[in-house]
């Protein structure tokens, strides 16, 4: 296993963010349209700045988690406001939080 | 901190308005500038009014007319001459959302292009702007830190982001009361 200083790895910071959609959505859509978000919005070089990671979809609550690089954030944040259908359903995807650990996003 | 959307175009429900972080959001009176008669029409008292075009000259013009508010460059065209009447007149340009919104690809690449490098001018003439979304549903009306997070991917410092969605507007509807 690659070891590494914790000083020198990568910053993580993880974004939650609720789904609304009048119809409902399976988490393999919301991973889908949260990546073409970014890839769309960032392009493959900004992606893969921003590192991004879909972590979760908790289907009850109707939120999902993403991981990102810390120094990406807000371009991130922006990427995901700007995804306006899921599934080729009328969507949003609302900004909750950003946290650096998950338990800090669910507390 | 009170936030404020000064241009939703529907008619959003207060409790959707909170929920979201806003203080209020405000349907303006829109007039179209398509010629130069259209400033005449806008009536007296009319309070939030925004007045739209491509066309620089008339925007020039409505920067000299009280009875507007705010104004939105359409296309993001980059007129130093504009900037600088807005910036004497003090007289905001609005940065909606709603058109990065319904636009993808390159077409959107070009559009954010074009706005960063009007931001860019309206910091350094020292025209003042205003983050909007020009919702026209619930899904297209955007939470403060979204608007916060497009207006940084616009150019914007967090602080002149944050500035665009409070203080400016409240400086608007107090001029406009």
């Amino acid at each position: 296993m690659p070891v590494v200083k914790p000083t020198m790895r990568e910053k993580r910071r993880y974004i939650l963010y609720k789904v609304e959609s009048d119809a409902p959505v399976s988490e393999e859509e919301v991973k889908r349209a949260s990546y073409n978000a970014l890839l769309s919005f960032l392009g493959e070089y900004g992606s893969s700045l921003a590192n991004p990671k879909f972590i979760r979809y908790m289907e009850a609550d109707r939120l999902a988690i993403l991981r990102c690089n810390h120094t990406e954030v807000e371009k991130a944040k922006a990427a995901l406001a700007l995804c306006n259908n899921i599934g080729g359903k009328r969507a949003a995807l609302r900004l909750q939080r950003v946290s650096g650990t998950i338990a800090g996003l669910l507390r | 901190m009170a936030f404020y959307d000064l241009d939703v175009r529907f008619g959003a429900k207060k409790e959707d308005v909170s929920a979201l972080g806003f203080t209020a959001c405000y349907t303006p009176h829109a007039v179209e500038l398509a010629k130069p008669g259209d400033l005449r029409k806008v009536p007296a008292n009319a309070g939030l009014v925004v007045a739209s075009s491509q066309n620089i000259n008339l925007l020039r013009e409505a920067t000299k007319s009280s009875r507007i508010s705010l104004l939105y460059n359409k296309g993001f065209q980059a007129d130093v001459g504009l900037i600088r009447d807005a910036a004497i007149k003090k007289k905001p340009f609005e940065i909606p959302v709603l058109p990065f919104l319904e636009s993808e690809g390159i077409q959107r690449a070009a559009l954010m292009g074009r706005a960063r490098f009007f931001i860019k001018l309206c910091l350094k003439l020292g025209a003042p702007i205003i983050i909007v979304s020009h919702a026209r549903d619930i899904y297209s009306l955007k939470s403060p830190h979204e608007l916060i997070a497009i207006g940084e991917s616009l150019g914007l410092e967090y602080d002149q982001a944050k500035w665009a969605i409070t203080e400016i507007p409240e400086m608007v509807l107090n001029a406009s009361r």
